[in-house]
């Protein structure tokens, strides 16, 4: 949001034009500032250095006067700071900050002052600027936006899915290029290798020969020409690999199981429409993690969508999703009522384009050990003794 | 011809006191390998897994393994734990296409050199050679 300078109006109206060495003709235009300010669909109110509302635009005339709203229900002649006083005295969180803010942009310790900020009720949130003015008789503006549909967008679980989503996505476009370049790197290897001791059995061509045509010499040169070739496309594969494999992720700390909670929440209705259950084992005091919330809840969301699938034929539907701290590491654990895993299905459940659904390509799990391997962390597919399958994952405390 | 070629090898090999361990599962990695390495006057003897190695009843141990790290079956580090429990310390180079953890690398004790594939041979020979001269033991 900008600052509105309707302070620094009048001085630009007395020097006037717009200054441009290109403009031969400057042009004089005078700054209305009631009609700048009634232009403004934000709320905005200027005070004077005692803190008294002395102009507001219609904005914020009209929220006033719904008086639904709590820390801008001050009016021309009112005293703005007075009134965020009386907010904070009956306890409200947010009118502290604010207070704070007005306060010490009014007394020029800071010259901004920005925040997001809840209502009274707590419904609906505000990003609300204080700028100070420059001239000597002090002053701030203040101005308001309503800000609540787009934290609740933010906030959604349709959002936060499709950004997972979209992080899925790189990843499986991650993946896929690595399985790809390993794939590739094999046969480039043996063809540069095949090259070389091709061309070191038929022995470096004689050098002042260069004229005299041989077969020999062509044949090592041919091998010459095969091994370079393939060295060049190796060079390619390995360049787009480090390319797409690069990006590291940030590491914070993670309370896993608040993360845990996050991303259950996001299934649980695709868990209810399947008839499924999640229970919840967290171990009290789950030291944090290293990680990224957002990665660690694509683990989690990854391991609970494949117990989903697993459970889909069994008549009890049930999906444990738990936390045990061990040591310097903390596991993390979903475990079905599904059929188990055949040891068939144990022994290629992590390779790349393995899967026993249709229309998936395989490469779920894929990610979620790519994710646990770049955090330094083991995953690990059993048995449960109960029946079902049970996923581990270890990854390291912070 | 490659199957020719593999075998001549091999019977070098076990004639010769002094040779290289190959062991991958790509069939086109282990022979480009014992060609190359025979180009360079180097004995190898290939192997197609870790459980194809620990089966064969070897006169004399290789002076070196070439070691991929992604087997079917039993993975390079594992062949590598299992020889060491037999108390068979032979030095390791290992090999893959994949990235790899350099701290899964710290913790194997036999590795004496790590190469991602593609790999320049000359890096490969570099590492295998000092191993070849001493005396066997």
């Amino acid at each position: 949001m900008r600052p509105i300078s309707v302070a620094d109006a009048p001085a630009q109206r007395a020097s006037s034009p717009r200054r441009s060495d290109a403009s031969p003709r400057p042009q004089t235009i005078v700054v209305d500032e009631s009609v700048v300010l009634a232009s403004l669909s934000i709320r905005v109110a200027v005070l004077d250095a005692g803190g008294c509302v002395v102009l507001v635009n219609e904005a914020w005339r009209s929220a006033a006067a719904e008086g639904s709203v709590g820390e801008n229900r001050a009016n021309i002649g009112q005293n703005y700071l007075d009134e965020c006083r009386r907010a904070e005295a009956r306890g409200f969180e947010s009118a502290r900050e604010l207070c704070r803010g007005v306060e010490a942009v009014l007394s020029r310790r800071t010259r901004t002052f920005r925040a997001e900020l809840a209502s009274e009720g707590n419904n609906r949130w505000f990003e609300v600027a204080v700028d100070a003015m420059t001239h000597d008789a002090g002053g701030a503006v203040v101005s308001i936006v309503d800000v609540t549909e787009r934290r609740r967008e933010e906030r959604s679980a349709e959002t936060i899915r499709r950004r997972m989503a979209h992080l899925g996505r790189i990843s499986i476009m991650r993946e896929i290029a690595s399985a790809l370049a390993g794939e590739i790197k094999q046969p480039m290897t043996a063809i540069r290798l095949n090259a070389l001791a091709g061309a070191t059995l038929l022995g470096a061509p004689q050098t002042g020969l260069d004229d005299v045509w041989s077969d020999t010499r062509e044949a090592w040169q041919m091998f010459k020409d095969i091994y370079d070739d393939a060295s060049r496309a190796s060079a390619v594969i390995e360049h787009v690999h480090q390319h797409v494999c690069s990006q590291g992720g940030r590491g914070g700390a993670v309370d896993i199981a608040e993360t845990c909670r996050v991303a259950a929440a996001l299934i649980e209705h695709e868990a209810a429409i399947r008839g499924a259950r999640i229970e919840f084992a967290f171990e009290i005091g789950t030291p944090a993690i290293v990680g990224d919330a957002i990665e660690i809840q694509q683990i989690v969301m990854s391991l609970l969508l494949n117990a989903l699938d697993a459970v889909s034929a069994s008549p009890e539907r049930v999906i444990t999703l738990g936390t045990v701290a061990h040591g310097t590491e903390v596991e993390l654990y979903v475990r079905d009522t599904g059929p188990g895993l055949s040891p068939k299905v144990r022994q290629h459940l992590f390779e790349s384009f393995f899967t026993t659904k249709e229309g998936s390509l395989g490469m779920g799990l894929i990610v979620v050990r790519s994710i646990v391997e770049r955090r330094r962390g083991r995953i690990s597919a059993e048995e449960a003794p109960e029946g079902g399958a049970l996923f581990r994952v270890h990854l390291p405390v912070s | 011809m490659s199957t020719l070629i593999e075998r001549s090898t091999e019977r070098t090999a076990i004639e010769g006191d002094c040779w290289v361990g190959i062991v991958d599962d790509d069939a086109s990695i282990r022979q480009s390998l014992a060609r190359m390495f025979r180009s360079n006057g180097i004995l190898t003897r290939t192997f197609g897994s870790a459980e194809e190695y620990l089966r064969r009843r070897l006169p004399v141990e290789p002076r070196c393994i070439v070691l991929d790290v992604h087997l079917g079956g039993l993975n390079g580090f594992e062949l590598q734990e299992r020889l060491a429990a037999e108390g068979k310390f032979t030095p390791i180079v290992f090999i893959t296409a994949h990235d790899i953890a350099s701290a899964e690398l710290a913790r194997c004790p036999g590795a004496c050199g790590y190469l991602r594939k593609p790999f320049d041979s000359d890096a490969l020979i570099a590492l295998v050679l000092p191993h070849l001269n001493g005396h066997s033991e």
